[in-house]
């Protein structure tokens, strides 16, 4: 009887969502201009992450997986460029990039879910852009 | 200096993040600049992702656990 292959590495999925054409599976700044989205240049976004505490964002970072945390302390907090984080974590540049790249994604999902939580989002949370979702 | 060429908003946010930790070269990060200056959509959107990122390093220079500091020292040791 043939075995199931084995669960992609993070890594892979990692690298997978950022190849390609396809679009990310969340943006916070997008979400933040639901409204708006032909009339670029609104606050809301600037006004959002001002209401954010700095334990929001402590809480969300500590929050993502390790192989996502790492990176982004690494480049965020501690200001090392890529080769370093590279070398630091013995993973290629690639990985390191396409680490970064999911990991803020999922950092912005965890800011926007806690905001909503709290009543900080400045729009409804609109089914339209959760498919997945039943409409009330 | 190398000539740059423009980009357009798709390329210009594949490079988004790599302008905003400092690791493109002179040659991409003038293109991305000059792009920004074009671009309302993709200059709102770097600002975005630049201030969130201040918000992050902010985090780092005041609550970084000082074993979290012990450990990043040690490895940068082991090079």
């Amino acid at each position: 009887m043939p075995q199931a292959p084995p669960p992609l590495p993070l890594e892979e999925i990692a690298a997978s969502s950022t190849e390609g054409d396809e679009q990310p599976p969340f943006s916070l700044f997008e979400r933040l201009h639901l409204p708006f989205l032909t009339w670029w240049g609104s606050s809301a976004e600037q006004e959002f992450l001002g209401k954010l505490l700095h334990e929001d964002i402590e809480r969300a970072l500590l929050e993502l997986p390790e192989v996502f945390r790492l990176p982004a302390v690494l480049c965020d907090l501690q200001g090392f460029h890529y080769p370093e984080i590279a070398e630091i974590l013995g993973v290629p540049t690639g990985t390191v990039r396409s680490r970064l790249s999911l990991g803020r994604l999922l950092l912005q999902k965890a800011l926007w879910e806690q905001a909503k939580d709290r009543g900080l989002t400045p729009v409804p949370d609109l089914p339209a852009i959760k498919p997945n979702d039943e409409a009330p | 200096m190398n000539e740059i060429s423009l980009i357009n908003c798709e390329e210009a946010l594949r490079r988004l993040f790599d302008y905003l930790d400092r690791e493109l070269d002179e040659t991409r990060c003038r293109e991305m600049e000059q792009h920004l200056k074009i671009s309302r959509a993709c200059y709102s959107r770097a600002e975005f992702e630049k201030r969130l990122k201040e918000r992050l390093a902010a985090l780092g220079s005041e609550q970084a656990p000082a074993s979290f500091r012990r450990r990043i020292r040690q490895l940068v040791a082991d090079f």
